[in-house]
């Protein structure tokens, strides 16, 4: 493998790692967010019956 | 209805990438002086042009947010940007490695880069500047001047290639900028990963979004426990 291309290789792998720890992020937040959701649904529930 | 158009644009997305990628790796031909590396072209300067117009899309909804005092618009602002912000760090880490072959060096403060890294760090500055400030309408307006700001440099780090020829950078290569100094056969896969990072991009600000209205019905759910 020569050089280029090897640099070429790290560029590509660079923009999809940057992608894929976002997506990631995303999926920490979503996990994060549902998890609260229903802890304070279950908060409200008892009021609510 | 707002699932099944993430869905459709996801699709579209991947057989966009799988197709271009191909294009991009097997079929176009190695450029001249740069050899394979030219190729980190396609990834660097679409995720930049799409960064870029994100933030100043980000600015046009701070701008409505102003106007109408809607919160959906600052937080549209707030999901764009955030998705701006790092197509533009893969702007800035591949452009490092393609300078590290080309000149030998991971970085140079010549006026592009530096108002590149400018532009990322004020826009980080955004984000951080979001989570700092808990009152909605106060973070919402100084969003918006920080957005402003953020734009107006976004504007010098496109113009800044013709303002200033000398710079290590090269210069504008695109037929629109140029008029004609690329071949079709290396310029078609660009736009198309233009248009690839574009649905990227819409895709994650629907997911922000979608995120936004679950922790606004948590916020209400609260507030429903407490009264």
């Amino acid at each position: 493998m020569n050089g280029n291309f090897e640099y070429l290789c790290y560029g590509l792998v660079a923009a999809w790692l940057i992608v894929a720890l976002y997506v990631l992020l995303l999926g920490m937040r979503e996990s994060k967010l549902a998890k609260e959701l229903e802890r304070v649904r279950h908060m409200v529930e008892p009021r609510g019956k | 209805m707002r699932n099944r158009i993430m869905l459709l644009l996801t699709v579209a997305f991947a057989g966009l990438i799988v197709w271009n990628l191909k294009h991009i790796l097997l079929d176009v031909p190695d450029e001249a002086r740069q050899d394979a590396i030219f190729r980190i072209l396609y990834f660097h300067a679409p995720a930049a042009i799409v960064g870029l117009t994100g933030f100043g899309v980000g600015m046009v909804f701070s701008g409505v947010y102003l106007a109408t005092k809607n919160f959906y618009w600052d937080t549209l602002a707030a999901a764009t940007t955030e998705v701006s912000l790092m197509l533009a760090a893969i702007n800035l880490v591949t452009g490092s490695i393609w300078g590290r072959q080309q000149w030998g060096v991971w970085w140079a403060w010549d006026a592009r880069l530096t108002s590149m890294l400018v532009c990322w760090l004020i826009f980080a500055g955004y984000m951080m500047l979001r989570r700092a400030i808990e009152e909605p309408d106060t973070r919402a307006r100084l969003s918006a001047v920080v957005s402003l700001f953020g734009t107006v440099n976004a504007w010098f780090v496109y113009k800044v290639i013709e303002w200033f020829p000398r710079l290590q950078h090269p210069g504008p290569v695109l037929s629109f900028r140029t008029g004609g100094r690329i071949d079709r056969q290396l310029e078609t896969p660009f736009f198309w990963m233009v248009l690839v990072y574009m649905i990227l991009a819409v895709v994650l600000v629907m997911i922000r979004m979608r995120q936004e209205s679950v922790a606004r019905e948590i916020d209400s759910l609260r507030r429903m426990a407490h009264a």
